[in-house]
């Protein structure tokens, strides 16, 4: 019943964001557009910078203002990785946010790079969507413009409105410091405080997911109730909904944009749907806040990983074997199901092409969609994006568990510390920046292999997808004919669902064998078991 | 040991940020071919 009403808010409210975007990101001349070389290079120089300068503000925090807890600069291999975390949107935090981050660096780095990062998604997603438009002469939009559209027109709007919600609700937004109070059984303890809620809007609506305080959404301050609890999952799927049907919209058919969408929500109920079998056969409250409980945990977890959004409610390492890796293979499909803002839609049509391409090959058709037609660079492009990620997961964790410094990091044995493993990989590869806790991931090697896999997951995706829309919109428009095939029925709906799968299966199925499948046959019979 | 460890991170984000660049440029390349 909670997710029927979760997903009707979420398209009423879905549907007007959308169209906001798309007027935002097509509105006025194409003043200072470039192809998808100039648009890639503004990108990367860009994030080249914000890189710099957050991993500067980390460093000196202790001798910058606003930090009246008077904490220190974060380590280098520490800072380098959380620079790079927020950065590419991942909001992976292997520091503990109220301990260890100064006011200033948590406003005016961590939080104006939540801005940015789900920006370039934003914008990403646009110069995609506007190359099906163009007549042929390769523009795909101006990088610096879209982020500040972006960025002006849709996130801080969006995250002040949030942010006033959050208050109301009884987040807090201070800059005292923390308050130092004597408890009932005589014990000393620090109650943080700080800008909670305006950080709170931007993490959720730009899928960002780094929590002020290191319990994230678990903890009362950042989560008070069930209230903020749904806007916290409205907030995560609001943009990437809404770019489906941004998409509809820019190219002028709007079943395109609704069956994107449908295909999306259609893996999402499926796999909270699996999510809340093994959770609710499992009746494990370990973990879990009980002011949510087992249903609202297990659908913020699925929400929080289809989406590349990383807050958690609960921790999913404490879930049943298989109920903790359905958010892990939420994961490695590649952050498509909704996905980060953006990402998510971009990710996607990376698939559609791959689709368009199959079902071309089997019934002997010149593959196209929207007008253009897909050629071989495009798929290279589209093997190369989707191979990007798996290969960092793969190795990654390959290259862990024969370094000593990263098992030695893993708390639990067996398949349940492989899963810790695989799943820091996944999150990090993905740009998700969950969690599955029991992974002491704050040393040399986590640090860096994780900063690595972040900044290459995020970009070695990004420009491929910057290639294919440089590539589509050097392409004339060509009028469909009676051999285009339809990509807005049910079949190619369907047949979509079924490539997304296939692809994240049969990439990551060994692995997952190895992990949550094994330990769930090492203990069964369990709840929750098969 | 910290300077030296702030210099080989920074060394990492320069040349993750000119693999970028290169690649951008490579993938430029194989379109016109």
């Amino acid at each position: 019943m909670e997710l029927q009403v979760y997903l009707v808010l979420l398209t009423v409210l879905a549907i007007p964001a959308g169209f906001w975007m798309k007027r935002v990101m097509c509105a006025g001349r194409e003043e200072g557009w470039g192809d998808w070389k100039r648009y890639a290079a503004s990108l990367i120089y860009f994030h080249g910078w914000g890189v710099l300068l957050l991993y500067a503000i980390l460093r000196f925090q202790g001798v910058l203002p606003l930090n009246p807890q008077g904490v220190g600069g974060l380590a280098p291999d520490l800072a380098f990785n959380t620079a790079i975390s927020f950065v590419t949107n991942t909001n992976w935090q292997a520091y503990a946010g109220e301990a260890s981050i100064s006011y200033l660096a948590q406003m005016l780095g961590l939080a104006v790079q939540n801005f940015l990062s789900a920006a370039t998604g934003i914008a990403v997603a646009f110069a995609l969507m506007r190359a099906f438009t163009r007549p042929g002469d390769g523009l795909i939009g101006n990088f610096q413009d879209d982020v500040r559209r972006a960025t002006l027109y849709i996130l801080l709007p969006g995250s002040v409105l949030a942010a006033l919600a959050f208050i109301y609700l009884g987040v807090p937004q201070s800059l005292s410091p923390a308050v130092d109070v004597q408890g009932v059984q005589g014990q000393f303890q620090s109650i943080p405080l700080g800008p909670m809620a305006s950080q709170e809007a931007i993490k959720m609506l730009g899928t960002n997911g780094g929590g002020f305080l290191n319990a994230n959404s678990a903890h009362p301050f950042e989560n008070p109730s069930p209230a903020s609890n749904l806007l916290q999952m409205l907030l995560i799927f609001l943009l990437p909904a809404g770019l489906t049907f941004a998409f509809g919209r820019v190219v002028k058919d709007m079943r395109q944009g609704v069956a994107i969408f449908l295909v999306m929500v259609i893996l999402f109920v499926s796999a909270t749907l699996l999510l809340f079998h093994f959770e609710g056969l499992s009746g494990i409250m370990e973990g879990k806040e009980t002011r949510f409980g087992i249903w609202d945990s297990s659908l913020f977890a699925a929400i929080t990983t289809s989406a590349s959004c990383g807050a958690v409610n609960s921790m999913h390492s404490s879930f049943s074997a298989l109920g903790g890796m359905v958010p892990l293979w939420l994961m490695q499909l590649g952050e498509v199901v909704f996905g980060g803002v953006g990402s998510g839609f971009y990710g996607m049509t990376l698939l559609v092409l791959l689709a368009v391409f199959l079902a071309g090959l089997m019934v002997g058709r010149t593959p196209e969609y929207l007008g253009k037609k897909i050629g071989p660079y495009e798929m290279k492009m589209v093997a190369f994006a989707i191979l990007v990620t798996p290969l960092l997961v793969l190795v990654g964790t390959a290259v862990a568990v024969r370094v000593p410094m990263a098992v030695g990091a893993v708390l639990n044995p067996g398949p349940h510390g492989l899963t810790e493993i695989l799943y820091a990989f996944s999150s990090a590869a993905n740009n998700n920046g969950s969690a599955f806790a029991g992974l002491s991931a704050n040393n040399a090697f986590y640090n860096i292999a994780l900063g690595i896999c972040m900044w290459s997951g995020r970009f070695g995706v990004i420009l491929p997808v910057l290639a294919i829309a440089g590539s589509i919109a050097e392409k004339k428009r060509i009028p469909p004919s009676q051999g285009t095939l339809p990509t807005h029925g049910p079949f190619f709906i369907l047949f979509l669902c079924l490539i997304v799968l296939l692809v994240g299966a049969l990439t990551f199925f060994p692995v997952l064998a190895l992990s949550p499948i094994a330990e769930a046959l090492q203990s069964a019979p369990v709840p929750g078991g098969f | 040991m910290e300077v030296l460890m702030d210099v080989l991170m920074l060394l990492i984000l320069l040349l993750m940020t000119a693999s970028l660049l290169g690649l951008t440029s490579l993938l430029g390349r194989r379109e016109k071919k």
